[in-house]
């Protein structure tokens, strides 16, 4: 019996226009598919809808013929649907409710009713289905959100459903833990289970899949593999769509090199045995690092590493370090460098994009009249011109990473502190990011860039840090790395399969497929 | 009437959090040492902030129960944050209460001035009773002076967890943060009537 | 709860209800009733209780804790004395039974909230008092979200910092400028959780299973009989 039947389906929500429309879909026991397309097409959409959630949880309307294990998801509500279907969202904070990793997967066979008697069996196998039944009676807060996430997975998979929706499962997350979670998915396939995957990270996705859907303009178009897709849509329109198209795909391209700072090289950030407590804890150890004028350094490591901290001390905003710290000429401050948060809203200080600019020079002393005119040329100057009157909070988070990155501007310092300023990107913004590094470490400012996204430096010209509990384990180049694998699990690495196979020889070639996709 | 769903109640719930740590401050701190300044007789200018917990979810959400169980969960974060008062929760419940019967007069419908005002002086019908019940609070002051202190219960709960919050809120309202809400799809259709 | 933690004394033992309701009742018999007899009485029970719990006290709070009950006697006796014209000797006794209420009600305070998992409440008053199970698990959320946001709150906190913001004069705008980010964050979390607790279940049916919920012991009848005799006892003794 097919797991999923559609045809004609249209939804949106309250108000306003179809988000998709005329859509049909059918999905057979033990079939995986890959949904692919551009922000807003609808992959969301369908998939909550077809777990349910629409119109009982999320206001909207889904029409159309829709049949998911037999039942209409529409009259059946997400939660009765849970019996059948496991969804999974990209947030593994926002997914984890309960306190311990076993009460995690209680809750869901206690809420379906499952007898008590036949629950701690049933938790147990689904934490043996993802690895993490060492960690039954862990507090759930110890876990870094790679294993968070394969909580939620476990969580999902306990009633044992028929068909798994995923939606963006590894935007969160390393990607050690995100091959983990496709490697469990497969298993689960395996075992009879259908699933619809929505994820820009293909690569780690498209060998377990049967068929992939683009779904762009209102339509879904379908292919048996990701390369008979690129043909039939066009690779142009897989770019724009955003997805993470796989090197092998993309056309090496003869393109420029980056520009490149050539001016004074001075350091403009030193550390020398930092060391920090935090509630007791060692956070960072004996750390050191330099930095100079138009370098570029990407620090890697696990969630807990310590990276974060490392930047809000070099920002001047955290107080209790030891040890010996410069930042640009003087002790850390905060008037003293740049510092770009890992959630864009977590700096906003107005309500539309032109606003948010605006601030930033009225900060500087402009009065009102200049600083609009000189907030509109910098939007301009960017190329987000056309985003001025938008609210902020209703831009999509590509678009609020690269306001994000604009409004800091004008403050015009030397030193740039971002923390994973690709997170939650597709590749097209990811890569309109990696441009942005470029150009701040051409006008010559020092960047330091904190990020497990491994395919940011394969493609910068950096320099790297490892750190790996509180220590710098790792200081060299990015093609070093690749040849030290001693080094990878410590910090959670693991490069993109192109260059995990071919090593540091193939980092050139990676680099001109990549680079040459750059919008 | 709707019943609110489960993203309604997380919400609640997650609001409860950020006023539960407001109250933690009110309480330990504010409370304690506005005291040694205003003296006792005003110190109740500054009570509304307690009742925020119902308040600010229910203008949000606008839905039955949200009121009542935004300030009881309130008052429960408030506790699991260190305050000393076991009488938080009982508390909360019952402001809670109150202010839900203010919304629920109104049939969850009309959400103006009037009637946030109302909905924040409400609980102080149970804070006031309580308090001069279980600390005596007012032992120490004469019977006019009783009629200003439990008066201001009453006034700060509208200004302060009625008129303040609604103002905030409708604020905070304009950026399109609160647009999944019935908050945020009323102005919206307000607007685009308008 | 930042007080809570996992042990195993007497209190500990005790289901998560029969505390409430004897504290509850002994919070209003010692406000009711009030005399000094009464208030000595459940200072000392109280204490019994907090040291049979033995909470782990960080210095900030034992003297919160310490300030309040002070300062309630100092304020008042201040009161008495300035504001109804009675003698210091009468302002201070008078004033030093209103602290001892507040006093009563930290020292129960400490007991219940050492000694009771917030899980453990909130599953018995849906496992034993039918209370809807989607609003008393909506505690665990409140108390899983506080640790993120008070991230969230240190980062906007840090970036405005960094920025050199200086938010806007009047009040409204002030609180708004600050609560939108956090609020932001806030919504989208809630949405996400919301989507994943009705994807576990949550609000399938009225009613859930409950693996090992707490139970009502003969621990239970004695502790709640025994605080009943004693209340019983001081209200004949102090009518």
């Amino acid at each position: 019996m097919p797991v999923v039947e559609a045809s004609g389906l249209e939804a949106g929500y309250l108000g306003e226009e179809p988000v998709f429309s005329g859509v049909d879909l059918d999905v057979g026991e033990g079939e995986a598919l890959l949904l692919l397309g551009p922000t807003g097409a609808g992959k969301s959409t369908l998939l909550l809808g077809l777990a349910g959630a629409i119109p009982r949880l999320v206001p909207g309307y889904l029409r159309g013929r829709l049949r998911v294990a037999g039942l209409d998801p529409r009259l059946e509500g997400l939660a009765a649907m849970s019996r059948h279907l496991g969804l999974l969202l990209q947030d593994p904070e926002a997914q984890t409710i309960m306190f311990k990793v076993y009460e995690e997967v209680y809750f869901p066979l206690e809420n379906l009713r499952y007898p008590p008697g036949e629950i701690p069996r049933l938790a147990g196998e689904a934490l043996r289905r993802v690895g993490l039944e060492k960690l039954w009676g862990s507090s759930v807060d110890t876990l870094s959100t790679g294993l968070k996430q394969r909580l939620a997975l476990a969580a999902v998979l306990a009633p044992r459903p028929g068909l798994l929706l995923l939606d963006e499962p590894t935007a969160h997350i390393d990607p050690a833990s995100a091959a983990e979670i496709y490697r469990v998915v497969a298993g689960e396939k395996g075992g009879g289970a259908s699933a619809i995957v929505v994820d820009h990270r293909v690569e780690y996705v498209e060998e377990y899949v049967d068929r992939v859907l683009f779904m762009s303009g209102g339509g879904l178009a379908e292919a048996p593999s990701l390369d008979a897709l690129a043909e039939r849509v066009g690779l142009d329109t897989l770019l724009r769509s955003g997805v993470w198209v796989p090197p092998r795909l993309l056309p090496p391209r003869r393109v420029e090199p980056p520009p490149r700072w050539t001016g004074e090289g001075d350091v403009l950030v030193e550390a020398g045995s930092l060391s920090l407590r935090l509630g007791g804890r060692r956070v960072l150890r004996d750390v050191s690092i330099r930095v100079r004028r138009g370098e570029i350094a990407v620090i890697l490591g696990p969630n807990g590493a310590g990276k974060t901290s490392l930047l809000r001390v070099l920002a001047g905003v955290q107080d209790g370090w030891e040890g010996s710290v410069a930042v640009d000429g003087g002790p850390p401050a905060p008037s003293r460098a740049v510092y770009v948060t890992q959630i864009p809203e977590h700096q906003f200080v107005a309500r539309t994009v032109l606003g948010e600019v605006e601030a930033t020079y009225r900060i500087l002393g402009y009065p009102p009249p200049e600083a609009r005119r000189a907030a509109e040329e910098l939007l301009e100057r960017h190329g987000l011109g056309g985003l001025a009157g938008r609210s902020l909070y209703r831009l999509s988070q590509g678009q609020k990473r690269l306001v994000s990155l604009a409004a800091v501007e004008p403050l015009d310092r030397r030193v740039y502190l971002l923390d994973e300023p690709t997170f939650g990107l597709d590749m097209r913004y990811s890569l309109l990011v990696a441009r942005e590094i470029e150009g701040l470490a051409a006008r010559g400012k020092a960047v330091i860039v904190v990020t497990h996204d491994s395919w940011l430096p394969a493609i910068l010209e950096c320099r790297v840090y490892g750190l790996s509990g509180g220590r710098i384990v790792y200081e060299g180049g990015f093609a070093e790395l690749l040849e030290e694998r001693g080094a990878w699990p410590q910090l959670s690495f693991k490069p993109p399969p192109m260059l995990e196979e071919g090593g540091a020889a193939a980092l050139p070639e990676y680099r001109a497929r990549i680079r040459g996709a750059m919008p | 009437m709707e019943k609110p769903t489960t993203i309604e109640l997380v919400l609640t719930a997650v609001l409860s959090a950020i006023n539960g740590a407001i109250f933690l401050v009110w309480s330990n701190f504010v409370w304690d040492y506005l005291k040694l300044f205003t003296g006792l007789l005003f110190l109740p200018i500054v009570y509304g902030v307690w009742y925020i917990g119902a308040t600010v979810p229910a203008y949000i959400v606008r839905k039955p129960g949200i009121a009542l169980l935004g300030e009881f969960l309130a008052a429960v974060a408030e506790l699991a944050y260190g305050s000393h008062y076991l009488t938080a929760p009982l508390y909360g419940f019952m402001q809670g209460l109150m202010s839900e019967l203010v919304f629920a007069a109104t049939r969850y419908r009309r959400w103006d001035w009037a009637t946030m005002a109302a909905a924040g002086a409400a609980p102080s019908i149970w804070a006031a009773a309580a308090d001069t019940l279980l600390y005596n609070i007012v032992a120490p002051l004469s019977p006019e002076q009783r009629i200003i202190f439990w008066s201001l219960y009453f006034i700060s709960g509208a200004l302060i967890a009625g008129v303040l919050v609604k103002a905030v809120i409708d604020a905070v309202t304009e950026t399109g943060v609160l647009d999944h809400f019935a908050v945020g799809r009323e102005a919206r259709l307000a607007s685009s009537r308008g | 709860m930042s007080l809570y933690y996992e042990g195993d004394t007497l209190l500990h033992r005790l289901n998560p209800l029969t505390k409430l309701l004897v504290s509850t009742v002994a919070v209003f018999h010692a406000g009711i009733l009030g005399t000094p007899l009464v208030l000595a009485a459940h200072l000392a029970a109280a204490s019994m209780l907090v040291a049979v719990a033995r909470p782990r006290l960080n210095r900030l709070i034992a003297l919160g804790a310490a300030a309040a009950v002070f300062g309630q006697w100092w304020v008042n006796a201040a009161l008495y004395h300035y504001n109804l014209g009675l003698d210091w000797q009468e302002s201070s006794t008078l004033a030093l039974l209103l602290a001892a209420r507040v006093a009563v009600i930290i020292l129960y305070s400490l007991a219940f909230v050492a000694t009771t998992s917030p899980r453990d409440l909130a599953v018995a008053l849906s496992a034993s008092l039918h209370v809807p199970y989607i609003y008393s698990f909506m505690s665990f959320v409140t108390l899983r979200m506080m640790p993120l946001l008070a991230r969230d709150l240190e980062n906007i906190r840090a970036a405005r910092l960094v920025r050199g913001y200086k938010p806007p004069r009047s009040p409204v705008a002030r609180l708004a400028s600050l609560l939108s980010p956090l609020l932001a964050v806030a919504v989208r979390r809630s949405v996400y959780m919301g989507l994943a607790m009705e994807a576990r279940g949550f609000g399938a049916y009225p009613d859930r299973s409950y693996v090992d919920p707490p139970r009502f012991t003969r621990l239970d009848a004695l502790f709640a009989a025994a605080a009943a005799a004693l209340m019983a006892a001081l209200a004949v003794a102090a009518a």
